[in-house]
């Protein structure tokens, strides 16, 4: 235990003098994430609106054509469902907000008052929404002809602004767990083949088979360092996310933390052992370095860390589903932008116990260290 | 120092790459105390000679035993028991000179103090440099403390001056003779004659992966000249060595 410990201390202080390896797992990541978070994406996305008709009057589909002539222009996206069913869209994220037409819609001795429901988090797309409808209702009650002459008066329509919290954060919230699962990918990766061959070049593992505790137990200390590491860079790049960038985690459940943190930990492990793997079968970095970055490229752009794999075609989805990032992104998301448990996740967290499993087993067969 | 007991016991040592015999049945014993120097031309069987000794190569034919400690079945125990400095050494690159030393010394419990052991060496004044930075007869040094952290019973040095300057040479030989005083028993390669002259209690000639004489230096030039050996040329009573340092002086340089 106390040598675990001298080994841990040595390679921490190792790891904090090497900028490289500081640049590479952190630094990267969290420039990349500031200026694509800065860039914000959605807003080449039309706002999406939820209707409920409740009227289902000749007046009430004349509203809704004055929305599809929007949706025509690709300003405005629309979706008629029903009330629950808006409002699950809603607090998942699926719309930005939903508009409910009231019974008798435009009709004489009823007030109509349309309720609006608005995903509080996204700000432009709710001055939209809100310029949207407040001009289409204006316009309806100007100019439709079915409404009486004498009900077209502004007291005979209001519109009821509805703020609703929902676990969507938009692009900043997909972004930000995409960028912690990258740097983990990362430092499991680049740290520890790089690190390793130099050691094993040099022939520092050889000096350290010549005392009692050879070279094995100093890879294993070195493994232990870089897990503690990468839960504290996960750590650091989402309250970075959360400081800067404005997202939300997990709903303010504190529980998300520990979440995050096991997952970090099954995700790192599932890394280190891959470099592990490409470190033992490598002779120096000549070698190691195509590999390491075959393995990590594709990854990096095709599995779901800066845009949804959903944009992809099928057979990218097909493949790109399965990589060991996709699941880690996926499952860091699921518990801290949507909300998820790790029981809601098992799936993902399956996949990434079989890719340790078959890393490990590589790692083994693949092990050289002369 | 020196007594009659064998700490080391080498039999009939064989190890094969490919073809080629490295080692091909060697078989000597170490005295508790003594200086022991393995000499011969580079690819001897020295070094695989002495690696298989320390236990990280594995012989294919043959037994070694350190204080009576089979090196392949107590290779743990034997690993607490000795010191050693590999021919090429490496040590980390992100660490000083207190810190690495500090890091072995505690891989084995914290036997020795590190300050001391750099005074020993006379590198306390870089305590705080990094490994790169230091010159060559100080990379010597550091790896010789680093093979005295655990307070060996014997201590391996594998061309400890090979590639030094004399200056720096004639400061590592100072340092293996204070150890030598405080008792340890040190087994060396080199392939430097008078190195060995001026350490070595007993000497092994290894040629070929088979030891071709075994005695202390002074016998085994009684015998050369026994056999009528002339020198081709007089040797006169100072080297160019001798005479290269007294030009330049015996102090070191920034070493």
């Amino acid at each position: 235990m106390k040598i675990y410990s001298a080994i841990i201390l040595a390679s921490m202080k190792m790891y904090y003098r090497n900028k490289h390896a500081i640049i590479w797992s952190l630094v990267f990541p969290v420039t990349i994430m500031l200026i694509f978070g800065m860039f914000n994406f959605e807003r080449y996305n039309p706002p999406k609106l939820g209707i409920n008709d409740l009227s289902n009057n000749q007046i009430s589909k004349d509203l809704i054509n004055s929305f599809n002539y929007f949706q025509k222009e690709k300003i405005l996206e629309i979706d008629i469902d029903t009330q629950t069913n808006l409002e699950n869209k809603l607090i998942n994220g699926d719309i930005d907000g939903f508009i409910t037409i009231p019974k008798n819609f435009g009709l004489k001795n009823n007030i109509s008052d349309i309720e609006v429901s608005y995903d509080k988090n996204k700000i432009e797309e709710k001055s939209a929404i809100k310029i949207i409808i407040t001009n289409s209702i204006t316009d309806l009650f100007n100019k439709n002809n079915i409404i009486p002459e004498n009900y077209k008066i502004e007291s005979s329509y209001s519109i009821t602004e509805k703020n609703i919290v929902t676990n969507a954060q938009g692009f900043k919230g997909f972004l930000v767990p995409g960028i912690a699962a990258m740097a983990i990918m990362q430092t499991g990766l680049f740290s520890v083949v790089f690190t390793l061959i130099r050691f094993k070049v040099s022939g520092v593992l050889r000096r350290l088979n010549v005392t009692p505790i050879g070279s094995s137990h100093f890879i294993i200390g070195q493994m232990i360092t870089r897990v503690i590491l990468i839960i504290i860079q996960t750590y650091l790049i989402i309250m970075i996310g959360i400081i800067i960038l404005g997202v939300s985690i997990g709903k303010g459940d504190p529980l998300v933390w520990i979440e995050i943190g096991i997952i970090s930990l099954i995700g790192g492990l599932v890394f280190l052992a891959m470099g592990l793997g490409i470190s033992g079968w490598a002779t120096d970095e000549n070698m190691a370095a195509p590999l390491t970055n075959l393995i990590a490229l594709p990854m990096m752009f095709l599995s779901g860390v800066f845009f949804p794999l959903s944009v992809m075609p099928n057979w990218v989805i097909n493949i790109a589903q399965f990589f060991p990032l996709t699941f880690l992104a996926d499952s860091i998301r699921s518990v801290s932008s949507d909300g998820l448990s790790l029981i809601d996740i098992k799936g993902e967290i399956l996949g990434l116990i079989i890719w340790l499993v078959i890393a490990l087993l590589i790692a083994i067969k693949t092990f050289k260290w002369e | 120092m020196k007594n009659n007991t064998n700490i080391v016991e080498v039999k009939n040592l064989s190890k094969n790459y490919g073809k080629i015999n490295a080692v091909d049945g060697i078989s000597f014993e170490v005295k508790s105390g003594e200086v022991f120097g393995m000499l011969g031309p580079n690819g001897a069987g020295k070094t695989t000679t002495v690696e298989i000794i320390e236990g990280i190569r594995q012989p294919d034919k043959g037994e070694t035993f350190i204080n009576g400690l089979n090196t392949i079945i107590d290779n743990k125990q034997i690993k607490k028991i000795i010191g050693v400095q590999l021919q090429q050494n490496a040590f980390f690159d992100y660490l000083n000179i207190y810190e690495i030393i500090d890091f072995y010394s505690k891989l084995y419990g914290n036997k020795t103090n590190t300050i001391d052991l750099l005074e020993k060496v006379e590198l306390i004044e870089k305590k705080n440099s990094k490994y790169k930075e230091l010159s060559g007869g100080q990379k010597q040094r550091l790896s010789i403390a680093i093979a005295l952290v655990n307070d060996p019973l014997v201590l391996f040095l594998d061309e400890p001056t090979t590639g030094l300057d004399p200056q720096a040479r004639r400061h590592v030989w100072n340092l293996i003779k204070q150890i030598r005083l405080e008792g340890s028993t040190i087994i060396m390669t080199t392939h430097y004659m008078e190195e060995a002259e001026e350490l070595c209690d007993r000497v092994a000639i290894i040629d070929t992966g088979k030891i071709v004489a075994l005695d202390t230096p002074g016998n085994l030039i009684d015998k050369l000249i026994a056999k009528g050996f002339k020198p081709k040329r007089t040797i006169k009573k100072a080297s160019l060595d001798d005479v290269f340092l007294d030009l330049t002086g015996q102090n070191l340089r920034g070493d």
